[in-house]
């Protein structure tokens, strides 16, 4: 194991709250994932829970208005990675974390098909510990995934 | 966002040419899509070979295009890598869309 891993590793990242940005947190996130030895698939999925993690922070917490930060730490060890969102925005309904995709819905009545509130529910199902806070007037959204 | 589009008999094959199909290139996808159903193209091919990233906004623009077509037309997707095949499990939509290998098997299913 290198040394990196073995103490393991921060990057933080700023970025202002627009869509096209969200981009380079995936990015990144993608190529800790493939330095700690992640599978392709096991990879893109925690980058798209970043991705997910941002937009709704973007969405939600700055009501979709650019010219705000939003950071995000990625730390990395031997056996996990985690990723905080942090934001100065609103924050955000407890509800909303716990959202699954348990609206049934019956794949061939197509006017059924819900077509919002999908993100959480992925982060959901990819990530192994997902939580939420509000400390003074910071939102912390942290992402864990075990290595296996 | 670029769309190619080509007719095969009565299906039209769309390519998408944007690597992220995301929050940023779903918008223009959705009213690029829409042009095409309104002129009566309603039998879609979605080719996903050039997508590597698509995330819950691509996603939603896909099912909203689905609903577009009604139950008069299909849209069916082909090409896409493994790692975007498994948003559409991730979100239970892998029984909602039917997802091809490539595009000359995703025109056969259409246009039989």
């Amino acid at each position: 194991m290198s040394p990196l891993l073995a103490r393991g590793s921060l990057i933080r990242i700023r970025i202002d709250s627009r869509f096209e940005e969200a981009a380079l947190v995936g990015m990144v996130v993608n190529t800790v994932c493939t330095f700690l030895h992640m599978n392709e698939v096991d990879a893109y999925q925690v980058e798209l829970c970043a991705v997910e993690a941002v937009n709704n922070v973007i969405r939600h917490s700055y009501h979709g208005q650019a010219g705000h930060p939003v950071d995000v730490a990625i730390h990395s060890w031997p056996v996990q990675v985690r990723i905080d969102v942090l934001d100065r925005g609103s924050a955000m309904p407890s509800e909303e974390l716990k959202h699954q995709l348990d609206r049934d819905y019956e794949p061939t009545d197509r006017s059924s098909l819900p077509e919002r509130g999908l993100g959480i529910p992925i982060i959901n199902a990819v990530m192994d510990e997902v939580s939420y806070g509000r400390s003074k007037d910071r939102n912390r959204l942290s992402l864990v995934k075990l290595l296996k | 966002m670029t769309l190619e589009t080509t007719k095969s008999g009565n299906v039209t094959v769309v390519k998408v040419l944007v690597p992220r199909f995301d929050a940023v290139a779903a918008p223009n996808f959705k009213q690029e899509i829409a042009k095409l159903i309104e002129r009566g193209d309603k039998l879609l091919v979605l080719n996903l070979s050039e997508v590597n990233f698509l995330d819950s906004m691509g996603l939603a623009a896909l099912i909203s295009t689905l609903k577009l077509i009604g139950d008069n037309g299909d849209l069916v997707l082909a090409g896409s890598r493994l790692t975007v095949q498994s948003i559409f499990k991730l979100a239970r939509m892998d029984k909602v869309f039917r997802i091809f290998e490539n595009v000359p098997e995703a025109v056969r299913a259409l246009s039989s």
